[in-house]
């Protein structure tokens, strides 16, 4: 994961690439114009399947963006992306990614109008994250669309076990200074900017590690030798120790070919011999040193042993092992490659024990053995997996068998005899192969200062005396690669005498990266300071003009405007939003709006954030009874940043509208004329508080509005068919509440029928109240059901419920242009009104529509 | 088997792993809530820091011996009219710095109800910091050391005067709440159990060590 995110966000060829040859079908899925900003987005391994323009919805969020579905290695992932820029040079940013395995969904609905334009939608899900998409529909979206439920119907019978997904992680966007996120994605967001975090971090680290690090100088030794399937003889002291007295390795690798050459070998995992050489190794190593047996790896005769003195043990990390055959499909281990990986200190190194193929004439053998294993000798538990070549120090040994060509015996005697050993490296095979590089390039090798190793009579010094009369050779090789390696020694043992080949030994002395621990917490915490002051120098900042709003006396339907300036004063582009308050309540209170209530800011650039109140029927009871407070604390969020509050106070003037029936009947003075504390004894206790002795059958505000209307007449086509104008509307409620108007509301019809409509919809507790809801739409079957509902009514709510009734018929017979069904619903709205908890359902509002309608279509029994 | 999980000494970076914990900070308004954070991550000091109308943002990090602690840090406006809105920041928060002025009596008592609150309705498993700010005023001290020491230890709260203006215990306070806070992740999982109630915004911070 990590390696995944640091290299698409720091590995700048990487990036290059993605910029050539991102693989683009244009296929009918795919608007065309995205192409080239495709080309940008997706990298050349990976292919985007279709790409289309829609709307994203998160929540209550709605924005515009580009949805592509991209494929690597039949996986799936779909990308939302935001568009930057204008076509056909825009860029896309990919803001959230929805990974096409078990955790994803897809939920497609029909084709639906909208505004006369068809819409397709689709209900997206991949574990907590939600999203909708609708697109206009045509065949590339609706191609795209059917692509993705195809890649997810894929999915499931797929044969391979599916990835991570981590080829998705390039599409993370890490950079904080381009601010995409979505709010509901925030939680992801955290865990993306501590990942990165780390990541940077280590990358960091990674750079400085010269600061923090010495070299310091640590003997290695190695040691090969072919033992031709014989039991190890008394020592191997002479071979393993032959260091300086007081100076023992740190490090011993030790690799054997032919230790076994039984048929049990080939069979069994288990070698008697491995153990009886492993316990005369450790006896034979530097008798100054004790040592830790780090890892031992056999793979048939080949064997590898890797020790370290025990002082170092602690600063090995990170061992592994593995082998490679080059015999019969790649198995048959009678030749092929042997390693140990480990980290020491901050050095990682590799040995290779190899026995390549024998045989003079097989050199195009062993250098195909030579390349398999450099190739395909690979450390697989470690993240990810390491090969050969990834290490900064490998000491390569073994039996290589590579010959010396174009010469004989006798001349090899001779330069012996004469200690001309340099006249026979320039028939070395391994030489010659390397020097043509076809073999161990970047390798090098000390001066072979020694007789060649390889074919002598067991149980002597002698060459090969046998008919063949072998050409000695040097089978027998250490190499290595890497810096600060220097060889000390490199020779063979001619003493023993088991096998037909002689042990070599090369020691050298290895600059090893050792971590000073306090130079490098220094610098750490040195980073950590630095990151922390970009982090809070990049801190999305804004300023804005005004933290407290008074909108002064507030009435009922009216609607009043503030507006504020918000300025990025900060570094980086501002996503702002208001932010939900506490226990999952709205942004702010019902009478309260936003607008824009989220939005982006450029550098520099302002916007005006408009606040805008309206009491509407649903909030005029709480506001009139106090029972709401009249502040509201706006929490202004800024992505990835701070929350500035917005204070918001008003006064607002209590009303007829929203008041009860029962405290309507019971007073005189008009409701805006009562002090407040008047008017919520009233209604909390209408009787007790009462003005009046004897009640009104309805309220008197009631019968003003219905006087007006008949007086402006019925008969003038649909009354309720336009609103009237936010100044008419006010001359009514201000009428209403303030004084008895005797004679003609100075206003239209329309705001007169709308104030009826309002005034019903605002009563504390509708004509129907909220307890005989339920009972009002069971018993709406038919006319005599619903009259019996009506009797229990509480009287005022009986009488006003009659009223009305009356009124509605005496507008149908007036008003040809009226329905019936649709006066049936328009009042059953405002009148049947479900207690607060209650959900709507289009059954019930039909249920309420013919519950009224039974009593305008039948004559009304006062 | 001496193979060993990769971080250890051979990948050249520090084996130290990050977790980020969510620090709330609460009190009475004026009695340098802004000034400790300023001090702590900025290692500044204003004389007049303006009144936060809001919560300030910031995010600091302390290098412990084997762990490094980041701290998401939520400053909160101290007035009365805002203290409705101290759940959200609160909310999910794995440690609070509750602060008051050693020389105002008030805002002592107003930092005992904090505490209360946070007691009752943050994670129960928040480690809570008591912070008598404004230490460099000895003259004109109203809260004694002992008494605050007294109430801090019967709480189970960490407790040091500090002085945002001259520095002292500014990063000593932090330090301690990073050496108090659990890092492993049983810990903080349990924390996020017993939290399930709380909102995206908890699980946003609230996973350590990821």
């Amino acid at each position: 994961m990590e390696s995944a995110s640091s290299s698409s966000s720091l590995d700048s060829e990487g990036n290059q690439h993605r910029h050539d040859c991102g693989r683009v079908w244009n296929g009918m899925s795919m608007d065309a114009r995205y192409i080239p900003a495709l080309r940008r987005l997706v990298p050349p391994d990976h292919r985007a399947v279709g790409c289309v323009r829609c709307m994203i919805s998160r929540g209550r969020k709605r924005t515009p963006q580009v949805c592509v579905l991209v494929e690597h290695m039949q996986e799936h992932c779909v990308l939302i992306c935001a568009e930057e820029g204008a076509l056909p040079n825009a860029t896309l940013k990919s803001d959230s990614r929805f990974p096409i395995n078990v955790d994803f969904r897809i939920d497609i609905e029909p084709v639906s109008t909208v505004g006369g334009s068809r819409v397709i939608t689709a209900n997206l899900s991949y574990k907590r994250k939600k999203l909708i998409f609708e697109a206009d529909y045509d065949d590339t979206a609706d191609r795209f669309v059917k692509e993705i439920s195809k890649a997810f119907e894929n999915s499931k019978y797929r044969n391979t076990p599916a990835s991570d997904y981590l080829w998705v992680e390039v599409y993370k966007n890490n950079s904080k200074f381009f601010l995409d996120v979505n709010p509901e994605d925030e939680d992801d967001l955290g865990e993306e900017n501590k990942a990165s975090r780390e990541c940077m971090v280590k990358c960091l680290m990674q750079e400085r590690e010269d600061e923090f690090t010495v070299l310091n100088e640590f003997r290695i030794f190695t040691g090969t030798w072919n033992v031709n399937g014989m039991a190890p003889p008394e020592s191997l002291s002479e071979w393993l120790a032959s260091s300086a007295p007081n100076e023992p390795p740190d490090v011993y690798a030790i690799g054997f070919q032919e230790l076994d050459l039984s048929k049990e070998a080939f069979v069994f995992a288990d070698s008697p011999r491995e153990k009886e050489w492993l316990l005369k190794v450790k006896e034979s190593l530097h008798p100054k040193g004790r040592y830790k047996e780090i890892k031992t790896v056999r793979l048939i005769g080949m064997m590898l042993s890797v020790f370290v003195e025990e002082k170092h043990a602690p600063f090995v990390a990170n061992v592994d092992c593995n082998s490679l055959g080059t015999g019969i499909l790649g198995m048959m281990g009678n030749k092929g490659g042997v390693g140990v990986r480990l980290d020491l200190h901050s050095t990682s190194i590799c040995f290779v024990n190899c026995h390549l193929a024998a045989h003079a004439e097989e050199r195009e053998r062993r250098n195909q053995d030579f390349n398999d294993i450099r190739n395909k000798l690979s450390f697989n538990q470690m993240r990810p997996a390491k090969s050969v070549s990834e290490h900064d120090q490998i000491y390569w040994m073994g039996d290589m068998n590579y010959r010396l060509q174009d010469t004989t015996k006798q001349h090899v005697e001779q330069a012996c005899a004469n200690n001309d050993f340099s006249s026979l490296w320039e028939r070395d095979q391994l030489r010659d192969q390397q020097a043509k590089r076809i073999i161990f390039i970047g390798f090098e090798e000390g001066p072979l200062n020694f007789k060649p190793t390889y074919k002598y009579d067991v149980g002597t010094n002698q060459w090969d005396t046998s008919e063949k009369a072998r050409v000695p050779a040097y089978c027998d090789r250490v190499l290595w690669r890497g810096n600060n390696i220097r060889q000390l020694c490199y020779k063979s043992h001619d003493n023993f005498v088991i096998s037909d080949h002689k042990p070599v030994l090369a020691e050298f002395s290895s600059g090893i990266r050792v971590v000073d621990a306090v130079k490098r917490k220094e610098i750490y915490q040195e980073l950590m300071k630095q990151l922390d002051k970009e982090e809070n120098d990049f801190m999305p900042q804004v300023t804005v003009d005004e933290h407290y709003l008074n909108f002064g006396r507030v009435h009922f339907y009216e609607r009043v405007q503030r507006s504020f300036k918000i300025t990025n004063t900060g570094p980086v582009i501002v996503r702002f939003l208001f932010k939900e308050q506490p226990k999952g309540r709205r942004y702010a209170k019902d009478w309260l709006k936003a607008d824009p209530h989220n939005g982006t800011l450029k550098k520099g650039e302002s916007c005006d954030i408009t606040l805008e109140i309206l009491v509407d029927p649903a909030s005029a009871s709480k506001l009139n009874m106090g029972e709401e407070k009249m502040s509201e604390v706006l929490v202004l969020h800024l992505v990835d940043g701070k929350d500035i509050f917005i204070s918001v106070d008003m006064e607002y003037q209590h009303s007829c509208f929203g008041c009860s029936l029962e405290a309507l009947v019971r007073h005189m003075t008009p409701i805006g004329l009562l002090p407040q504390e008047t008017l919520i004894a009233l209604e909390t206790d209408p009787v007790k508080n009462a003005e009046l002795g004897v009640p009104f059958e309805t309220p008197t505000e009631l019968w003003i509005i219905m006087d007006a209307l008949q007086r402006k007449g019925l008969s003038g086509g649909n009354i309720f068919g336009k609103s009237g104008s936010q100044v008419e509307i006010q001359t009514v409620r201000e009428a209403l509440d303030t004084k008895r108007p005797d004679g003609q509301l100075d206003v239209s019809v329309h705001a007169v029928a709308e104030c009826l409509l309002l005034f019903l919809s605002a009563l504390r507790e509708p004509v129907i109240p909220y307890c005989f809801f339920k009972k009002c739409l069971d018993s709406s079957v038919t006319y005599t059901q619903a009259k019996s509902v009506i009797q229990e009514l509480p009287k005022v709510h009986r009488d006003t419920f009659r009223y009305l009734v009356l009124f509605l018929q005496e507008l149908l017979q007036k008003s040809k242009r009226l329905e019936v069904n649709i006066l049936a619903t328009i009042f059953s709205a405002v009148m049947i009104r479900p207690p607060q908890d209650g959900q709507m359902t289009p059954s019930k509002e039909r249920m309420r529509s013919v519950f009224l309608y039974h009593f305008l279509v039948n004559h009304c029994e006062v | 088997m001496s193979n060993r999980a990769q971080g250890g000494p051979g990948n050249g970076a520090t084996a130290g792993k990050i977790c980020q914990f969510k620090l709330v900070l609460l009190g009475e308004s004026a009695v340098g809530k802004s000034s400790l954070v300023l001090r702590f991550v900025k290692g500044q000091f204003h004389e007049y820091q303006e009144s936060t109308i809001g919560a300030a943002f910031l995010t600091q990090t302390v290098c412990l011996d084997d762990t490094t602690v980041k701290f998401e840090i939520w400053d909160t406006a101290g007035q009365e009219r805002y203290h409705s809105l101290a759940p959200m920041y609160y909310r999910g928060a794995q440690a609070a710095i509750v602060v008051y002025d050693l020389t105002n009596p008030d805002t002592f008592s107003r930092a005992k109800t904090w505490v209360k609150e946070l007691q009752r309705q943050a994670s129960p498993n928040i480690v809570i910091a008591l912070a008598g700010n404004k230490a460099d005023l000895a003259s004109k001290r109203a809260v004694e050391t002992a008494e605050a020491q007294a109430y801090a230890d019967e709480n189970q709260l960490l407790f040091m005067e500090t002085s945002a203006k001259t520095a002292t215990n500014v990063n000593d306070i932090f330090l301690a709440i990073a050496k108090k806070l659990p890092k492993n992740d049983a810990a903080n999982q349990q924390g996020q159990r017993l939290n399930v109630a709380q909102s995206a915004e908890s699980n946003q911070s609230g996973g350590c060590c990821k």
